[in-house]
């Protein structure tokens, strides 16, 4: 069944789009990441304007990130303190990064900057998590038991900032320095990339930030339903590149392969579904490196009021 | 080329339509004696669609150019029962349909290698692009007219303004990738046997509108001209406009961004709240 997409103006098929979402929404549900990193770039590949799909993303990310959010608000395992000042932080660095997309689109270096970001940050955090699950996995055989991530007693550079703040459920003590600065990198890749920035915010608290486990992904998906729903409306307000038809077509399928991705996810073990994580996370990486380095087919390229 | 009808090689049906042809030509002169301005030749053509409407279900569009040329009242050489030789009509006419969009401007840029990965570097902007440009012409038209003729009446891509007014070789070559661009994406046509007589006056053309065209008012000319001379010309809009709930919403986010931004947001916490309804366990 086709369909017109008011925003981004071409013509889809209904069920392909659902289809995407769907199995987005399954890799999303089975690793518990927001999918953005994947589905971003897959709008883009089947034609989607590349500032229509950042923006449409974040729409979508924070309908998946607020049924997430809503599970770990009612199992307690949301730290609503540390999620607000990470909020704080977000709002600024999605504000910003929404001026500087504008700045990129006009002088023609968005879509080398969306590559470059997805590059850098996708190889890095990919090959980090891969070789942490590969040596959890190799310590979990000798062990023979499930390892935590978290080594507490260790104090870092972080932990001697001023502006301590007491964060009750996470069982912290720290600045709220880093705590705004990761939030703010987090909405300035929003902004930019379409994505939740799930992938860069639950290493970054667990290993700077030493937050226990069990809290980093409910107060993470409670930071990235605000950050990605206030980047919709200044998305839409600024740039006009929301697509409220897509988007629901989105969520929708999104909602439903994440139901069955969880049932997935659960049959796997944690370190196995890290390195399988880490696996997809470089593979879209090296993805977009290879549009950077390869001598592309066709070296021009048009911009104008339709982009066509 | 428009084939000349040689009293030396006549066929009877060649013969009376020569004679009927010179009784044209002594009518014609006649009047052109009295109203020099009056041109012999009427041109009659109409569109299958006066306006397209974009909406939800939208694939792209055909449309058909129709045209009879006529002299006085009657269909020039439309009741010619010979009108057919070799499976193809003869006919002193030569016929062009031009559509073109709505213009813009529009930024080429050519990517380069710097430090390794391929960047935007150099750029031009062109003014007055046409959004969409069809030249289709009869077979006659394109095998025998001269450049000069083609140039004058703008007719093919090579002759639209913005690619002549680039005439350094570097900035051509953004105007040519704009082109294979345009070409690819079915938004620029170009193609010199696609007018196709029905009769020696009578004649149709097809073209496409892909998904993409944007809205606006599209001019379709259509040009005839006998031995490279223009007889006749005729230009008619073509509105293409956006209906349906697509239009609405477009139309909406443009004038309240804001609450359409607030609208988008309620309908994802809507969506995930009824998702966790749907498929909660615990």
């Amino acid at each position: 069944m086709q369909f017109y997409l008011p925003i981004a103006e071409i013509t889809v098929n209904i069920f392909t789009i659902m289809g995407m979402g769907a199995a987005v929404g399954f890799l999303s549900g089975m690793f518990g990441v927001g999918g953005g990193f994947l589905m971003t770039p897959l709008l883009i590949f089947i034609g989607i304007p590349p500032a229509v799909a950042v923006g449409t993303e974040a729409s979508q990310i924070a309908a998946s990130s607020f049924s997430g959010a809503l599970v770990h608000l009612r199992r307690g395992s949301l730290d609503i303190t540390l999620g607000l000042v990470l909020l704080a932080g977000g709002v600024v660095g999605a504000a910003v990064g929404i001026q500087l997309f504008r700045y990129l689109r006009e002088i023609g270096q968005l879509d080398l900057i969306i590559a470059l970001s997805y590059v850098i940050f996708l190889s890095v955090i990919g090959s980090l998590m891969l070789l942490e699950s590969l040596r959890a996995m190799r310590r979990a055989k000798k062990a023979g038991g499930p390892v935590s991530m978290r080594k507490p007693g260790q104090h870092m550079w972080v932990h001697r900032l001023p502006f301590k703040m007491r964060f009750k459920r996470s069982k912290l003590y720290v600045s709220a320095i880093p705590v705004v600065a990761i939030g703010a990198a987090v909405g300035v890749l929003s902004a930019i990339m379409g994505v939740g920035g799930g992938f860069i915010m639950v290493p970054a608290m667990i290993y700077l930030l030493r937050v226990p486990t069990n809290v980093v992904i409910g107060t993470s998906l409670f930071q990235i339903m605000f950050v990605t729903a206030f980047t919709a409306v200044m998305q839409a307000t600024t740039n006009f590149t929301v697509d409220v038809m897509l988007a629901f077509m989105l969520m929708v399928g999104g909602a439903i392969g994440a139901q069955f991705g969880a049932q997935a996810g659960q049959k796997l073990k944690a370190e196995q579904l890290r390195a399988l994580l880490a696996v997809m996370v470089l593979a879209v990486g090296v993805r977009f490196l290879m549009v950077l380095i390869v001598e592309p087919d066709f070296l021009y390229s048009l911009a104008g009021p339709g982009g066509h | 080329m428009g084939q000349d009808i040689r009293p030396n090689q006549c066929n009877p049906g060649h013969c009376i339509r020569h004679l009927r042809a010179v009784c044209a030509g002594i009518a014609i002169v006649a009047t052109m004696a009295i109203n020099p301005a009056t041109s012999a030749e009427k041109l009659i053509s109409t569109l299958s669609d006066s306006g397209i409407e974009i909406n939800s279900s939208f694939t792209g569009e055909q449309i058909v150019v129709f045209g009879a040329i006529t002299n006085g009242d009657v269909v020039v050489g439309a009741n010619d029962g010979d009108a057919q030789s070799e499976g193809k009509i003869e006919t002193d006419y030569e016929v062009a349909v031009v559509v073109r969009g709505p213009e813009e401007e529009i930024v080429a840029r050519r990517k380069d290698r710097i430090l390794g990965l391929w960047v935007n570097a150099a750029s031009h902007s062109f003014f007055k692009v046409p959004s969409y440009y069809v030249a289709h012409m009869s077979g006659n038209l394109a095998e025998g007219a001269s450049e000069e003729l083609l140039r004058q009446y703008k007719l093919g891509l090579d002759n639209l303004n913005f690619v002549r007014s680039a005439y350094d070789p570097a900035d051509h070559a953004f105007a040519e990738a704009l082109i294979q661009i345009r070409k690819d994406k079915g938004l620029y046509i170009e193609n010199p046997e696609a007018v196709e007589f029905l009769a020696p006056g009578v004649f149709r053309t097809t073209f496409e509108l892909p998904t993409i065209i944007p809205v606006g008012t599209f001019r379709v000319s259509v040009f005839i001209f006998r031995h490279e001379k223009l007889v006749a010309a005729r230009t008619e809009n073509l509105l293409v406009t956006k209906t349906g709930i697509s239009d609405q919403i477009a139309k909406f986010a443009r004038s309240n961004g804001f609450i359409y931004g607030l609208m988008t947001v309620a309908l994802a916490i809507a969506t995930g709240w009824f998702a966790g309804v749907i498929f909660r366990k615990d």
